[in-house]
């Protein structure tokens, strides 16, 4: 489903990491751009720059350098408050490790993103909570606790509490690293589903099984966007 | 293997100086609060007579209804009846007490002294350091020789502790008497908390103080001990000196008219001396110090677990290797051991300073109250005991709690999975609720002490304490009789009145609120006492315009005046609480009133006035013109315009151009003797409130110690709900509201535990319930900020995370 309403465009986007007077380039002039309803995986090999390229969408970091615009608004200086507002209420995100809190149930999980949300009525919540989670099956275990889910359960419900909030764009960073080939290959399935239903997708993945399932797949290496033939002539550089 | 453990501890605890210290320290608080109450117990309730070894067998005697200030119970013909016929006692020791003066020098000294029976020493199983003990005879008791034993002080201090001082005579208010031998240190007398420097025979009562009350069965003047024989209890003593004095009372009936059922009391509460005071007030402190210990374990037990978290990875290494859950724990006890008995030992360190401060809160005052605090035997022992107690009870929990892991799982770092939120401090929370519980409940103690003093001091007294010089002189030791000492009296008061600045002046045989004032058996006219009704009031000897002086209201009649002379119309002025209890609703002026052995007409009747404690409800009282009644001690007021230690010199200055060798003693205000009529108060109030405070410090490094660690421990799950969209003042108020939680829950236990404790201070209170709302709401609301403040650093470091980092803490 593809549409020309950009929701995300970077230009020379830069990100250096300074430690004992050493820097490290970690992305270095990425342009990319992200439509409305596309679903973009990103690849590349350990230490490419593809985690923190997701966490800068996400706002959980800043840029050092470039442009970031997030549905046509600059977001690279924003203040620590905004980028929490916009992380709350336009980006969902999905963790390779799930990231669920174990001391609340699936539902209060899921309900998490939606408490901070100033003004919305308990009821809403619920009503949200409700739907995120039948959009994943997992309605049926709302009071459980996460220690008693598996781990494909864990992730769906990791990605009903990332749509409840009805964002902008889902980013999911190895959404299958923890799970085995066969919670993995229905974990893709739900986000291609999603995706058939309108989301936004970014997944960050290093395995190319997973990164087919997308529209559209970006190849980063050494914080830099590559073409798939430079890819592989690069990683046969680095091979040889 | 036990070397071993203590060995691998010290070395453990040598690499975590901050824990070891911190965790020392804060046991030594709570374990030296308890050695220094114990202490004073230890000297005071256990040690009631120092220099007596075996007082668990003797007991004081009562008569008449219960008091804790009661009149010296026995006439001497009554207790040699008692001493002759009993069976339950191997034996009994009577013995009146007061102030004497050591005269023969230019200017007299005066000590304070008791006349005792025969065998007084004997009984009492005290030998002399030199000499012997007075004479053993109990032919010789009523008629008296005239011979002194020294306290081993006085025989220090004014004699330089001449050691031919046997045999050798000094003077006793102008009477010659032979130095028998010296008491040995220590020794101090019959009566706890009072210091007695010399001992005469009881019948030497007419040279001393120009009495002669050994031949009168109705003047009670004796205070008795008694040591119970061997498998006699109380109870028996109680039947058998009822039996007795039955029929004393069936045959001197006319002696013995009022409450005559006789009572004992073991030494460690007796009501004769400074224990009926200190027996009330140090067990509340000992059980408020015991919270405190408690309250320190509970915060030792906190940093236990904070620092097992740090060693989960040391734990699991020793449990795959092979140890047992049981040598881990013995381990960690081992280490909790150590650290108590450091605490311990450091406690009594500070015990050693703190025994000696219970003497501090005593006042410069006329009579020799004297508290010997001090670390022995019994505290040694109670404190290493409390150590090892408090080895258990911070220790247990946390070293079963460190033990229970699974090796594997912490060796792969799975059970280091920090997203797990509260469960893992559950213990650690539960430990916080129960120091903020702990906390209130100190605080509020503290708090209703400060208020009952509060209200003690602000209470109305029935007198005006301001600007009145007290000081007090002793004519006897000066050669004056009575007729020779009134006049005297009246020419010192004509003059001090003339002086500049003065307002008004009078004289008293006591002062308000120092403990000066007796108590007499009294008869008021046309009442009937019920059976065995104990009819006494607090009496004394004032001068003309007493009331005027001290601005006493009079109610109805007049004040004494210079025309109340020995020669005319024996009057007395009483208070209102006596007319209210014994003519209620009626015109007491011109009633007549028995004291002692005369009958009195009511001239005035005065306010009711605080004369023994702040904390006392009025009792009635009797005041008679020093005039009809001589007393050769008397204290000057002085009412001055301004301030009256400005009259100091002059009022000193006038006295002696009337005597130039007449000493004046216990130059003071009246405004001073409130600091020795709440002594006791203070004393509470002072280590309760210390109490409180350090139970507020602990609490509040109790919640910042589990808030700061378990917001440690959530740093990943700050991070996912930072990454999911929670703004910083969302992070700040979740810790925040964990604090809040944990101080409300802990309030609301405090509150309940407290409102069900507080009910046994009662009796220790002035003016303010045991439920007194603003001190609860203010020690709830204080204790509830407190905790806040403590959580505010957490708060403020959690919502300051960078939500990549501590995703990344995963």
């Amino acid at each position: 489903m593809a549409s020309n309403d950009k929701l995300i465009e970077i230009e020379g986007l830069t990100k250096v990491f300074y430690t004992d007077e050493v820097e490290t380039h970690a992305l270095s002039g990425i342009h990319l751009t992200i439509s409305r309803g596309e679903y973009v995986a990103m690849s590349g090999p350990s230490g490419c720059g593809k985690s923190t390229l997701l966490s800068i969408l996400g706002l959980l970091d800043t840029p050092t350098g470039g442009k970031y615009l997030l549905n046509s608004q600059p977001v690279e200086n924003l203040s620590f408050g905004d980028r929490s507002r916009i992380r709350n209420q336009e980006i969902g995100f999905i963790f390779q490790s799930f990231n669920l809190i174990g001391d609340l149930t699936v539902e209060e999980n899921v309900e998490l993103p939606l408490t901070y949300r100033a003004g919305m009525p308990s009821t809403e919540r619920k009503k949200r909570v409700k739907e995120a989670l039948e959009r994943v099956n997992m309605a049926h275990r709302m009071r459980h606790y996460p220690a008693q889910l598996s781990g494909g359960q864990q992730q769906r419900v990791a990605v009903a509490r990332a749509l409840a909030g009805s964002p902008s764009i889902l980013l999911a960073d190895e959404p299958t690293g923890n799970l085995d080939s066969k919670n993995g290959e229905a974990v893709m399935h739900l986000l291609a589903d999603l995706h058939r239903e309108g989301s936004t997708i970014c997944m960050v993945t290093h395995d190319p099984r997973f990164a087919k399932h997308a529209q559209r797949e970006v190849h980063l290496f050494d914080g830099k966007v590559v073409s798939e033939q430079e890819l592989k002539k690069l990683e046969e550089e680095v091979e040889a | 293997m036990l070397l071993q453990d203590i060995r691998y501890a010290l070395s453990q605890l040598r690499r975590a100086p901050g824990f070891t210290v911190t965790a020392v320290v804060t046991l030594a608080l709570g374990i030296g609060a308890n050695s220094t109450i114990l202490s004073w117990i230890s000297s005071t309730l256990f040690d009631p007579i120092p220099g007596v070894t075996q007082t668990e067998n003797m007991v004081t005697i009562q008569r008449g209804d219960r008091s804790d200030h009661p009149s010296p119970p026995l006439s001497y013909p009554d207790f040699a009846d008692l001493r002759d016929h009993a069976k339950s006692f191997s034996g009994i020791v009577g013995y009146h007490d007061d102030f004497m003066s050591i005269t023969g020098a230019a200017q007299p000294e005066r000590i304070y002294g008791a006349l005792t029976t025969a065998d007084y020493f004997e009984v009492l199983g005290v030998r002399p350091v030199l000499g012997r003990s007075l004479v053993d005879s109990r032919a010789n008791e009523r008629a008296g020789v005239a011979e002194a034993v020294l306290g081993y002080g006085l025989w220090q201090n004014r004699f330089a502790g001449d050691p031919t001082i046997v045999g050798k005579t000094i003077e006793i208010n102008l009477h010659p008497y032979t130095i028998t031998g010296v008491a040995p240190k220590g020794f101090q007398g019959c009566k706890s908390g009072l210091r007695t420097d010399i001992w005469i025979p009881l019948g030497m009562d007419q040279q001393v103080w120009g009495w002669n009350r050994v031949d009168y069965r109705g003047t009670a003047w004796l205070n008795v001990l008694g040591v119970l024989r061997p498998g006699i209890d109380r109870r028996q003593a109680d039947n058998e000196l009822n039996l007795l004095m039955q029929r004393i009372v069936d045959r001197y009936p006319e002696d013995h008219q009022g409450a005559n059922r006789m009572s004992t009391d073991p030494l460690w509460r007796s009501p004769f001396g400074a224990n009926v005071y200190l027996a009330g007030t140090l067990p509340i402190l000992l059980a408020l110090a015991a919270v405190l210990l408690l309250l320190a374990c509970a915060n030792v037990a906190n940093l236990l677990l904070v620092r097992s978290v740090a060693r989960r990875r040391e734990f699991a290494i020793r449990l795959s290797m092979g140890a047992s859950r049981w040598r881990l724990v013995r381990q960690l006890m081992v280490e909790n051991l150590l650290v108590a008995l450091a605490g311990g030992g450091l406690a009594l360190l500070s015990t050693l300073w703190t025994a000696r401060t219970l003497s501090a809160f005593l006042p410069p005052m006329t009579l020799p109250l004297s508290f010997h605090g001090g670390l022995d035997r019994r505290v040694l022992l109670a404190t290493i005991l409390v150590s090892v107690f408090t080895a258990l009870a911070s220790g247990v929990f946390p070293a079963l709690r460190a033990s229970n892991l699974s090796p594997m799982a912490v060796l792969k770092d799975e059970a280091l999975n920090t997203s797990g939120g509260l469960h893992k401090s559950r213990l650690a929370s539960g430990l916080v609720i129960a120091q903020i519980a702990l906390s209130l409940l100190l605080l509020v103690c503290a708090g209703l002490f400060v208020r009952s003093l509060d209200k003690a001091q602000k209470s109305d007294p029935g007198f005006d304490a301001t600007h009145v010089l007290l000081a007090t002189f002793d004519l006897e030791p000066m050669g004056y009789t009575a007729l020779t000492g009134t006049e005297f009296e009246q020419q010192l008061l004509r003059r001090v009145k003339q002086l500049p600045g003065v307002e008004s002046a009078t004289l008293a045989d006591f002062s308000p609120l120092s403990f000066t004032i007796h108590s007499e058996g009294i008869l008021p006219e046309g009442y009937v006492p019920r059976p065995h009704e104990n009819v006494e009031a607090d009496r004394g000897s004032v001068a003309a315009n007493y009331l005027q002086t001290l601005r006493t209201p009079l109610i109805s009649g007049r004040d004494f005046t210079d025309q109340d002379t020995a020669a005319t119309q024996p009057v007395v002025i009483i208070n209102q609480a006596l007319v209210d209890r014994y003519w209620p609703g009626q015109n007491a002026i011109g009633k007549r009133i028995q004291v002692g052995p005369r009958w009195r007409t009511v001239v005035g009747v005065a306010a009711n006035g605080k004369y023994r404690r702040l904390v006392y409800d009025p009792t009635p009282l009797v005041l008679m013109p020093l005039a009809q009644r001589y007393q050769s001690e008397a204290i000057l007021h002085v009412r001055a315009k301004g301030d009256p230690q400005a009259l100091s010199g002059a009022v000193q200055r006038t006295v002696h151009s009337l005597n130039a060798n007449l000493p004046l003693f216990d130059i003071t205000t009246l405004q001073a003797n409130f600091q020795i009529g709440n002594v006791f108060e203070r004393i509470a109030v002072t280590f309760a409130g210390a109490f409180g405070l350090l139970a507020l410090i602990l609490a509040a490094v109790g919640v910042y110690g589990v808030v700061a660690y378990t917001t440690r421990q959530r740093t990943h799950e700050i991070g996912i709900r930072m990454a999911l969209g929670a703004a910083k003042a969302d992070v700040f108020r979740q810790v925040l509201a964990q604090g809040l939680r944990l101080t409300l829950v802990g309030l609301a236990v405090g509150l309940a535990v407290s409102l069900f404790l507080t009910r046994f201070l009662r009796g220790l209170l002035f003016g303010v319930g045991t439920a007194d709302w603003l001190t609860f709401t203010c020690v709830a609301l204080s204790l509830c900020l407190v905790a806040l403040a403590a959580c505010f650093f957490p708060a403020r470091r959690a919502a300051s995370i960078d939500p990549m980092q501590a995703l990344r803490t995963e």
